[in-house]
């Protein structure tokens, strides 16, 4: 009798330490899937809300770089298309002053003079020049004359104004009552380069 | 008096097995107080900021890269021979002094 109550106390300890350790097993189970929930939780909260801000904010460090990297390209580019331009400016002063002794600049003043009046396409034509180029104009108007009407098979009346302008080189011619200008300057001829021949330089030297 | 002595172990059991419902209920109510605070720091203010501000560090750290790039390349095109700008000029005069 008394072994059979040992044994029967035996089993009621057994079985609250087995009931005890399936609550407590469960309880920890059952904490772990709360905490991975939650974990879950705010990852999406994550991602639906502070990653799109993220996101954003790269993509305006990021676009913004990009673009400040593109404009120090375009600004070098610029550089050097400006430094290809007053180089060439710089030779046509020297051609201008008569300094460069493989180009003859009378016949270039000519040429533009008879640019001009072929586009201006009327018999009394003003001529202007800077100071050099003034003299020059003064002291040889009458061949010039005889040569263009000659050329372009036209009779012309060419006056110098008496003010000489101030450019570089090369003329300004008008028409008789100044309703008509053609700009054959130095600085004119390259500044319309300049817009026309851009794309094709830049080609040339940076090959794109 | 073996019955009584039974009836004691009973008493004891039930108390063990009551003692770890309550600890089990404190584990859940410790778990859900610590998902809480996971949920709560997700949407707090401070963790936001310090992730943008991470997030920033990075983004920057890479504009960084981009900017380094341009920067080389831009340098690149800055190193033109004078060879090539005197044949480029070379052009550019031949154009202007021709004429229709």
């Amino acid at each position: 009798m008394t072994k059979n109550i040992s044994s029967m106390q035996n089993e009621i300890q057994r079985r609250a330490q087995q009931e005890s350790e399936k609550t407590l097993s469960e309880a920890r189970k059952e904490a772990q899937r709360i905490i991975n929930s939650s974990k879950d939780r705010s990852e999406k909260i994550r991602i639906e809300k502070i990653k799109p801000e993220a996101a954003t904010m790269r993509r305006k460090i990021i676009g913004s770089a990009e673009l400040d990297g593109r404009k120090s390209i375009i600004n070098a580019k610029e550089e050097i298309l400006s430094k290809v331009f007053d180089f060439t400016e710089e030779r046509l002063q020297k051609i201008a002053q008569g300094k460069d002794k493989g180009v003859n600049y009378e016949e270039i003043i000519f040429e533009m003079i008879k640019e001009a009046a072929s586009k201006i396409d009327e018999d009394k034509l003003l001529i202007a020049g800077n100071k050099t180029d003034h003299s020059y104009l003064s002291s040889k108007l009458s061949s010039i004359k005889q040569k263009l009407g000659k050329e372009l098979n036209r009779k012309f009346d060419l006056e110098i104004i008496k003010e000489p302008h101030n450019y570089t080189g090369g003329i300004i011619i008008y028409n008789a009552d100044k309703t008509k200008i053609y700009n054959n300057t130095i600085e004119g001829r390259l500044l319309e380069l300049q817009s026309r021949m851009r794309g094709r330089i830049s080609k040339d030297l940076f090959g794109q | 008096m073996s019955i009584e002595k039974l009836i004691e172990e009973e008493r004891k059991s039930i108390k063990i097995v009551e003692e770890a419902k309550a600890e089990a209920e404190k584990i859940i109510s410790d778990a859900k107080k610590e998902a809480q605070k996971i949920i709560d720091q997700a949407i707090k203010k401070e963790y936001i900021e310090e992730y943008l501000a991470k997030e920033e560090k990075n983004a920057t750290k890479d504009a960084k890269k981009i900017t380094d790039k341009y920067e080389k390349e831009a340098s690149r095109i800055k190193q033109i021979s004078s060879d090539k700008l005197q044949k480029t000029s070379n052009i550019v005069l031949k154009e202007t002094l021709k004429f229709d």
